[in-house]
């Protein structure tokens, strides 16, 4: 599957999926080496250029991840084997 | 936790306080990261690899939350798209009026409307009307979003009453409001309010608000369909971050 990586702090991560919620954009990257290595950006769109901006807070933190476990959580009742 | 236990093994990380620290460590490098141009590159990555790092974060957020908390969770952010301005309405009136002298009888007012609205018994004739001063007052005590939310439901509450043309200077009911929300706000003293008086710099009536903020139509014609629906699809989150506040500091959130 062809995926979106970027170079972030001088590390690659791999924007493993995107989350549209109210408005903004939640994208979910994973270090290409260090699979325990996770950040999570918004994405802004400004003068013609794509940007990663910081979240806002602890809580946007927990939730964004609560949007991702939500989306994926058929992965947690499949005990991963998901194909 | 038999499953997270499972899952430990596509992972390669064997203790529950390693993942612990790698969530603690992915929110301290999510948090307040400076902005940076998105410059990225389309690779080809085996979709079962990327399924096991999607899992690891799953888990990571099972690990925090508990394996049923997830599910609780869940539900929560299900429940959070189910809150309309109304309800974030409420919260606000609740922490305006929650105070013994903006209680009646006890009885708290559930919306700035009805606080606002006067009952005038006269000649075997019941009138209603608005008082639009008093209603611009309690709405200057709030800012952000517990103002925008505020002035969207006494938008929505007043109904076809909105455009009645009973206000100060033959304004309508809507217009009247806004018309002290200006005055007001941009006054030094009790009422002044810094975040109001640069929403409403140089509007005088509802239209000019939606154009200003951009709640427009297809056509650009000012809408007030596409403000309620603004405020509707952020009501969760607003209303989430209203009750903390209201927990945290009690009846102020100016």
């Amino acid at each position: 599957m062809n995926v979106d990586v970027s170079v972030i702090d001088n590390k690659s991560y791999i924007e493993i999926d995107k989350i549209v919620k109210n408005g903004k954009t939640y994208v979910y990257l994973v270090n290409s080496i260090d699979k325990t290595d996770f950040i999570i950006r918004k994405l802004l769109a400004e003068n013609g250029e794509i940007y990663y901006v910081g979240l806002d807070s602890k809580k946007e933190f927990d939730l964004a991840l609560m949007y991702f476990t939500k989306k994926h959580e058929g992965v947690l009742s499949e005990n991963g084997k998901e194909e | 936790m038999d499953r997270v236990v499972n899952l430990h093994s596509i992972m390669d990380v064997n203790d529950n306080e390693a993942l612990l620290k790698m969530v603690e460590r992915a929110q301290d490098n999510s948090v307040g990261a400076k902005k940076t141009v998105r410059n990225s590159k389309r690779f080809y990555v085996d979709i079962k690899e990327l399924k096991k790092l999607m899992v690891v974060i799953t888990v990571s957020c099972a690990l925090t939350l508990g394996v049923v908390g997830v599910v609780q969770v869940s539900q929560a952010v299900q429940d959070l798209d189910k809150v309309k301005t109304e309800d974030v309405s409420e919260e606000i009136a609740s922490m305006l009026y929650s105070s013994s002298e903006e209680s009646l009888h006890g009885a708290y007012y559930s919306s700035i409307l009805g606080k606002n609205t006067v009952h005038n018994r006269n000649n075997d004739q019941d009138v209603y009307y608005y008082n639009h001063d008093g209603i611009a007052k309690d709405l200057l005590k709030l800012e952000g979003d517990a103002f925008d939310y505020a002035f969207c439901s006494v938008c929505t509450d007043m109904g076809k009453n909105i455009n009645n043309l009973v206000g100060v200077g033959g304004r309508s009911n809507i217009d009247s409001v806004i018309f002290y929300l200006s005055l007001y706000s941009s006054i030094n003293g009790k009422e002044f309010n810094n975040y109001v008086k640069n929403a409403f710099d140089g509007v005088e009536s509802l239209n000019d608000y939606l154009v200003l903020n951009n709640y427009v139509d297809r056509n650009g014609e000012p809408s007030f369909d596409a403000f309620k629906k603004y405020c509707d699809e952020r009501a969760g989150e607003v209303l989430a971050s209203i009750s903390e506040k209201n927990d945290s500091k009690g009846a102020s959130i100016a």
